[in-house]
């Protein structure tokens, strides 16, 4: 090797000039090489000249631009480097050096552009930098010290134009592992990529969590954390143990800081590079434990809720049970009930026989039939006599109030004539009606139908309102009404002028034994059942009895009945 | 004997209850009325003495022993000899059916005891043919 011999017939500092000048117009680096290779050919004698770069990332050397070389041997010209190759310790070094022509015959082919003889092997770049090319000069007469600050100036050029490339390349590289650590970040699953060695190289939040010892300084955290690289360790280890690039496996892991146990279904993937080796291997733990989680949810969801049925039969049941108990005391109280009610009946029955023996002989006593008496003795006779009487009414008072309260009231219906009725009432209470001094009236509706009812209930009822009105009313006038204020619907209002009823007691009088003790004569006639008996009688065929009382102006009761009752009860 | 009495002494009545007092005590007021009385014990004898006698009305009451009042009713009912013979039921009976079935037998009119005397008066008359019916005066 020699060194150039520099040329004699230009001005080299305008030439440099010049080529300076153009160097810094150009940016491109076929353009830099090739205003670098022209320049040569004119200020140094080339007269063949390849310019080759290094290929990024790559170990090889590709040709850019050439001069006095047809365009498809530029293109063809790729070496891949070798540490040994002659070139590359070119490039490893820092000075051109001269390939004679028995170092050209050692060369490969490749190397050497065709129909180039002995050339100039000058590094492209700068001091302390790797080399950015190769620049091959050759020339019979090439001038060294030209070529040499050609190159240093191309170097320097392509070497800034490669950095401002790699930074832009790393800013575009930064924006793009930007984007996905953001959305990485947005899995919720942990996601990871490791290397071919199992080094992590990323994670997302929910992978560091489990993966990342610097979270967890604790013994436990740290060991729940080496736990869990072993397993992922493993599990990566298997991917490459099956070669077909991707595995699944359902792996369990511990929760760091609480121990608690994660099952996921792992999914790992290796993602190869563009020269198809392993480059990474991106692990997807997709957290079965959240499912898991939920299906624990449902599961207590469940059994709450089974409880609560649970508890909803066993209340049900005890409340069917107290149904039935109620049943069964309702039953036994209405047995009780009726138990009572016969007894009163039968009770009532026993004085009977002796009470009308007693009436008979009294009346017959008074009459005088044994015998005239005494004005005192006949006057007391008499009192026995009413009082027997009195007892009489009240024993069948009582066998009445006794019948219905034991349910053994029977409604027979048949036709009603209720004029006929009023009078036959009328008629029955005579005597009370002749020793009064009210006036009475009756008035009957001449719109009323027949009526289908139980004729003795309606009797028995109204006998017993007029008599009390009769009996209540010292002076003015007892008024009996039949009317039918609403279709099918009877109402008979019994009126008298008489003491009134007190509001209080109002309620109270159709209870037994209820009425006013203290209004006037009500201590000396009738039992206290009479009008809660009629009330009942009234029910029992489907009406009702009210009461519309004033003290000191009168009472009017009015019994209001269906027209017509049905048969079967 | 008051003129009552007498005025209606043509009037037989049979009364029958099983229970002396009452028997005896029913005979007497309305023999005291001015009827005829005769009684019977039960309603084997009552159907005995209403063939013999063939009374105006009979009193029947229904719980008796040997045969009960509806039992007797429906004997006498069966005769043709005694089937125009008034039967008033006389009941001390707590049982509702009891005026119904007493109607059935045949009586033609049932009262309830205790029965005022007045009550049992009218109603023995109501029973008598024409021109029994006017109170004693």
């Amino acid at each position: 090797m020699k060194e150039a011999e520099p040329g004699l017939h230009r001005d080299p500092t305008k030439d440099r000039l010049s080529l300076a000048e153009a160097l810094v117009a150009e940016n491109s680096p076929a353009d830099l090489a090739r205003t670098t290779l022209g320049w040569l050919s004119r200020a140094a004698g080339l007269e063949h000249g390849l310019c080759a770069v290094v290929e990024r990332c790559r170990h090889r050397l590709c040709g850019l631009c050439g001069h006095g070389l047809d365009d498809e041997e530029v293109s063809a010209y790729e070496i891949d480097l070798d540490e040994d190759d002659p070139l590359a310790m070119v490039l490893d070094g820092e000075s051109p050096v001269f390939v004679d022509e028995a170092t050209l015959q050692t060369l490969p082919a490749s190397e050497v552009p065709r129909g180039m003889g002995p050339f100039w092997a000058v590094p492209l770049g700068t001091g302390g930098t790797p080399m950015v090319g190769l620049l091959l000069a050759a020339g019979d007469a090439i001038d060294a010290a030209e070529l040499r600050w050609a190159s240093d100036l191309l170097g320097i050029k392509l070497a800034a134009e490669a950095t401002h490339e790699l930074r832009r390349e790393s800013d575009r590289l930064e924006r793009e592992l930007q984007r996905l650590e953001a959305s990485l970040e947005a899995v919720p699953d942990p996601v990871l990529v490791t290397d071919d060695q199992e080094n992590i190289l990323l994670m997302n939040p929910p992978a560091e969590r489990l993966f990342d010892s610097d979270e967890h300084n604790d013994n436990a955290g740290g060991r729940r954390i080496r736990s869990n690289r072993a397993v992922l360790s493993s599990f990566l280890g298997k991917l490459q143990a099956q070669g077909t690039g991707r595995y699944t496996d359902r792996l369990g892991f511990l929760e760091p800081s609480g121990g608690e146990e994660l099952t996921v279904q792992a999914t790992a993937g290796q993602v190869t590079s563009e020269r198809g080796d392993e480059a990474a291997v991106v692990t997807i733990l997709h957290d079965l434990g959240e499912a898991m989680e939920k299906a624990l949810l449902y599961d207590k969801f469940k059994r709450h809720s089974e409880e609560l049925e649970a508890r909803c039969q066993e209340a049900t049941a005890e409340l069917a049970e107290q149904n039935e108990m109620l049943r069964r005391k309702t039953l036994e109280a209405e047995e009780a009930s009726a138990m009572k009610s016969q007894f009163l009946a039968n009770v009532s029955h026993e004085l009977r026989t002796p009470l009308n023996v007693i009436l008979y002989y009294s009346t017959l006593l008074r009459d005088g039939v044994y015998g005239d008496l005494e004005e005192a003795p006949r006057d007391k006779l008499e009192k026995v006599t009413s009082n027997a009487q009195h007892l009489a009414e009240l024993i069948s008072e009582i066998l009445d109030f006794s019948r219905i309260e034991a349910g053994k009231l029977q409604i027979v219906p048949e036709d009603v004539d209720l004029r006929e009725l009023v009078e036959e009432v009328v008629a029955e209470l005579e005597v009370l009606v002749d020793n009064s001094d009210v006036d009475v009236g009756v008035q009957v509706s001449p719109a009323l139908p027949t009526l289908h009812t139980d004729r003795g209930k309606v009797k028995q009822v109204l006998v017993n309102l007029l008599s009390n009105a009769l009996k209540f009313t010292p002076e003015g006038s007892v008024r009996m009404e039949a009317t039918m204020p609403d279709p099918g619907r009877v109402a008979i209002a019994v009126e008298d002028t008489g003491v009134g009823i007190p509001q209080e007691q109002q309620r109270t009088v159709f209870e037994p034994f209820g009425r006013s003790g203290s209004a006037a004569g009500a201590s000396d006639t009738g039992s206290g059942l009479g009008l809660s008996i009629c009330k009942r009688l009234a029910e029992s065929l489907g009406g009702s009895l009210e009461l519309d009382s004033t003290v000191g102006e009168g009472s009017t009761f009015t019994l209001r009945i269906p027209a017509r009752v049905a048969d079967d009860r | 004997m008051t003129a009552a009495a007498i005025q209606d002494s043509r009037y037989l009545v049979l009364v029958v209850d099983d229970v002396p007092d009452a028997r005896e005590s029913c005979a007497d007021f309305l023999s005291a009325r001015g009827f005829s009385v005769v009684t019977a014990a039960d309603g084997r004898e009552a159907v005995a003495l209403a063939s013999e006698l063939h009374p105006d009305v009979v009193l029947m009451d229904l719980r008796m022993p040997v045969m009960d009042g509806l039992e007797a009713t429906r004997r006498l009912k069966e005769d043709r000899q005694t089937s125009q013979i008034p039967v008033i039921a006389i009941t001390a009976h707590a049982v509702e059916s009891a005026p119904k079935e007493a109607l059935e037998a045949g009586c033609s009119e049932v009262l309830i005891k205790p029965c005022m005397p007045d009550e049992l008066e009218k109603a023995v008359r109501r029973s008598l043919p024409d021109g029994a019916e006017q109170p004693t005066a």
